[in-house]
């Protein structure tokens, strides 16, 4: 018996020394400085002319970069160029006859790949060419910013280029988009063509090997990580040797890596969890947020589908009323993001003379009194001589939302909603639904298309440098089954705000889109059809060590990587 | 004995043919692949995801979308560039499911299969050691626990199986991570890696690997022993009471031999029928496991693929789970057969 217990000891023994061996072991590598940043997901390629999701845009910004871009401050910078084209230089021409802007610019001698090869018009007449070629699945919204590229040619030498473009708004600055390497792709693209196949089939775009960015791809290991590694041709100072991305599904584990010190930099993580986890952890932790355009809202469906009572203004004006957005960005967002004043708030287009939505909700009341819904002594609010509704309809809402982890904010400012609207005696019922369901088309039966709800909090962008022209609220982007991709899923059609649009999209002068700017946010406010509850605030948490972090949603978000660096 | 596997695999094919619609119908109603790629800057207008639908083939009706799946669209033209017109000199590029083509991912643009094969080597390196350190702790304990019936050790192995059985994966993960992970590095012992597969820019040694492997399959084993212990314990129990183990005892042969020929053997049949059942769900990975720990194999493939309704990348994964449900059925049965003679197969006489 004595023996069997030791043989299990020692069995035991045996097997913690192996354990401790194997997990122990340390990596014999040289020190390398190594920043290592961690998403939640993983993009499907490092481009995003062929995927529109955030995370193949923002890590394309890692390697590659176009000819300018804004910085932090929204100033356009140079990135392979000298001398930004300009009205004044004759960089930029604006054809009114034919709806055409033309803009040249010249790329610098120091522009290069990241193989040694100068960067020239070709690379830029590749990416024209595959936008045009009918096989490339290519977004081609991403240039120019939904404007039609016309044409790209090269000009008096192979370092001048000369974009052509119609525009949906004249600014120069929206004219420029990452080439692609002529020299390496243009072979292998044109027998992908004659194979019947677009540029979005291949490999490359998976292993960018050669790049004009900050970092250049090492490489990829599917649903683990991607690795970068310092550009040597790169014309300004780097101080990482090595960036790794790595994909970590599950954000409670992110927050445990950044905890230990396994990982340095995220935005993974909600601003409300990312506000806790800082508190806590303030001594090796840092949280920046910044502003990304987006704006949660409470959008109110007109359509036959949403209760009728939203089709009045003053019934809307009035649940705007009853929503106090102040203590939202007080308690839930500990004063971490703020409220918008207007669809351009935060952007040169705000117009100060915007209609403002107080907390009032005996205010609230009394305008739904006026609008013909109150509670005769019933105990619910319900309808009392309204054109159109049968009298004693009650004046309950539904109200939808988006599922899952990610989105935790929405859930949480539509739960306070809910509890605000209670309290003048509304009630509303809540249902999540996944983003890719409630965003999906007409014929799919999606909630919001087919407005099933009357209530919608949503999350939508607003272009933070340039005034967009956008279909969200157009009597033409009403879904249907003739429409069946159309945005307006609230029904919000006011024809003169559709022709302010147009102004946006086709007037050079720029005191009348300023003005058209202008009307568009005070007829929003006046109609009420959405609620601009907060700033969409994304939160960077970081290793407290880290220096010279900033980040922000314009053309190029990591301007300053280069520059990032540890504390010594 | 041939005939028979010949038979079970001609039964399979209306089976598979059946689940493929089935899967095919609810796959496509599980939202739009473009609705989650709006997700930076501008949103395209409605032009402009119109022609993205077009080009992708989603505004094609379902039956000839599932048509094309299944025996691919090379033999007709396509609308290509999305404008709402068959492009009268481009064939489509598919080949079809029936041609070995599962199609391209929706939002990768690689083939599905080249998707999955990526992915289940590293489902496979960890259900494999999992599934061996699951059964081996079954088999242990659990003829621990019935060979000593009723005794405090029993109560507690009994007990301990019913926790962990009960227990969500994602609790004894996150608890694992904070033990091994967190609470051991935090005490200046060595530790294991808190999730991934490899370190990036380390070698992909065995050891490397070895570190990551330890909390997912130990997650995963405690929970599947813990399943499959009350089987073995109970199928030892009723052998050790069978008539043939009295008699083996009444012959004189040795506990041993006893245990190891006439208990352990009869008590496996059921533990066989289970395993079988759950083998091939081990192809298709362990999701909360794999998207906790972030091993990149078939399960943390199959919720990216569903969160982003890439349904060919779906439906590839669905239909070799459901072929390998077919095979590791017909397995099980063979094995059954093997292990207990008295079972006849169709076609065989007992």
């Amino acid at each position: 018996m004595k023996g069997h217990w030791l043989r299990v000891m020692l069995i035991v023994l045996i097997s913690s020394l192996m354990l401790s061996v194997v997990v122990g072991a340390a990596s014999g590598q040289e020190e390398r400085r190594v920043l290592r940043l961690a998403y939640t997901q993983e993009p499907p390629i490092l481009f995003d002319y062929f995927s529109d999701l955030g995370v193949a845009w923002n890590l394309m910004r890692i390697h590659s970069l176009p000819p300018w871009g804004r910085d932090g401050a929204g100033t356009v910078v140079g990135k392979l160029v000298d001398v930004l084209p300009s009205e004044e230089n004759g960089g930029v021409v604006h054809n009114l006859e034919d709806g055409k802007t033309i803009v040249s610019f010249t790329l610098a001698d120091w522009a290069i790949w990241s193989d040694g090869t100068p960067i020239t018009a070709a690379d830029f007449e590749l990416v024209f060419d595959v936008s045009k070629d009918g096989l490339s699945n290519m977004l081609e919204f991403r240039f120019v910013n939904g404007a039609a590229l016309d044409s790209v040619a090269q000009g008096e030498t192979e370092k001048d280029v000369i974009i052509t473009f119609s525009f949906l708004q004249p600014d120069w600055t929206t004219a420029t988009f990452v080439p692609l390497p002529n020299h390496l792709l243009r072979e292998d693209y044109e027998a992908a063509l004659a194979e019947g196949r677009g540029m979005d089939t291949m490999e490359w775009l998976r292993a960018p090997v050669v790049s004009n960015g900050p970092f250049l791809f090492a490489e990829w290991d599917s649903g683990s990580f991607i690795r970068y590694t310092r550009n040597e041709n790169y014309a300004g100072d780097v101080w990482f040797d090595d960036v790794v991305i790595s994909f970590y599904p599950d954000n409670t584990v992110i927050k445990q890596l950044l905890v230990n010190g396994e990982t340095d930099w995220t935005f993974a993580i909600p601003i409300l969890e990312a506000q806790e986890l800082v508190n806590e952890n303030s001594e090796i932790l840092a949280l920046d947020t910044f502003f990304s355009g987006g704006r949660m809202e409470l959008r109110f469906n007109q359509g036959p589908n949403g209760h009728p009572a939203l089709r009045d203004s003053r019934v809307r004006q009035a649940l705007s009323m009853a929503v106090d957005r102040q203590f939202i960005v007080d308690e839930l967002y500990d004063g971490n993001t703020a409220i918008p004043r207007s669809f351009w708030d935060g952007t040169p287009w705000f117009y100060e003379g915007t209609p403002q939505t107080a907390y009032d909700p005996e205010g609230a009341l009394a305008l739904l009194e006026e609008a013909g819904w109150y509670d005769d002594g019933s105990g619910v609010i319900a309808s009392h001589g309204v054109e159109g509704v049968e009298d004693g309809t009650e004046l309950a809402l539904t109200s939808a939302t988006y599922a899952g982890g990610g989105f935790t904010q929405y859930q949480d400012v539509l739960l306070v909603v809910q509890d605000m609207l209670s309290e003048i005696g509304i009630d509303v019922t809540i249902t999540h639904y996944a983003v890719n369901v409630i965003h999906a088309p007409f014929s799919t039966d999606s909630p919001y298309a087919t407005g099933k709800h009357d209530l919608f909090v949503q999350g939508w962008g607003v272009g933070t440098s340039t005034i967009d022209q956008l279909e969200l609220w157009s009597c033409d982007s009403i879904p249907s089954e003739e429409n069946d991709t159309g945005w307006n899923g609230i029904h919000a059609c006011y024809p003169e705000m559709d022709d302010l649009w147009d102004v946006l999209g086709t007037s050079l002068s720029a005191d009348e889109r300023q003005d058209a700017a202008n009307q568009i946010q005070t007829l929003m406010a006046e109609e009420a059809f959405t609620l601009f509850i907060v700033n969409l605030l994304p939160a960077l948490t970081f290793n407290a060590q880290l220096e010279n972090v900033s980040w922000h949603v314009t053309d190029i978000p990591w301007h300053t990587l280069p520059e990032w660096s540890f504390a010594e | 004995m041939l005939k028979y596997i010949a038979g079970r695999i001609i039964q399979a094919i209306p089976l598979l043919f059946i689940i493929s619609v089935i899967l095919f119908a609810i796959m496509n109603s599980i939202g739009d692949p473009l609705a989650i790629q709006l997700s930076q800057g501008r949103p395209p207008t409605g032009e402009e995801r119109l022609r993205m639908r077009r080009r992708m083939g989603l505004d094609q009706p379902i039956y000839l979308q599932y048509i094309y799946w299944m025996i691919g669209n090379d033999w007709t033209y396509i609308d290509a560039d999305g404008d709402g017109d068959t492009d009268e000199n481009i064939r489509g590029p598919r080949k079809g499911v029936l041609r070995a083509d599962l199609g391209r991912s929706l939002i990768t643009k690689q083939f599905a299969q080249v998707r999955i094969m990526e992915r289940l080597p590293n489902t496979l390196i960890l259900m494999i050691p999992m599934y061996i350190l699951a059964i081996t702790m079954a088999l242990v304990l659990g003829a621990i626990s019935a060979l000593r019936q009723y005794s405090a050790l029993d109560n507690l192995l009994t007990t301990a199986a019913f926790v962990f059985y009960s227990m969500p994966i994602f609790f004894i993960s996150l608890g694992m991570i904070f033990i091994f992970a967190i609470g051991l590095r935090n005490w200046g012992l060595p530790h294991t890696p808190i999730a991934g597969m490899f370190e990036p820019g380390e070698p992909k040694t065995l050891t490397n690997l070895i570190r990551h492997l330890i909390l997912p399959a130990s997650s995963l084993a405690i929970i599947y022993a813990a399943a499959y212990m009350r089987y073995v314990r109970s199928s030892i129990l009723e052998a050790m009471n069978a008539d043939y183990v009295r008699t083996a005892y009444a012959k004189g042969l040795a506990k041993r031999r006893i245990f190891a020929i006439h208990i352990l053997k009869n008590a496996a049949l059921p533990l066989v029928t289970i395993v079988g059942l759950d083998l091939p769900f081990v192809l298709g990975g362990a999701v909360i496991t794999e998207s906790i720990f972030a091993w990149p194999g078939m399960g943390l493939l199959f919720i990216e693929s569903l969160t982003r309704s890439d349904y060919p990348v779906l439906m590839g994964i669905l239909m070799l789970i459901a072929v390998a449900v077919v095979v590791l059925q017909l397995l099980t049965d063979l094995v059954y057969s093997l292990l207990d003679p008295r079972v006849a197969l169709m076609g065989q006489t007992g």
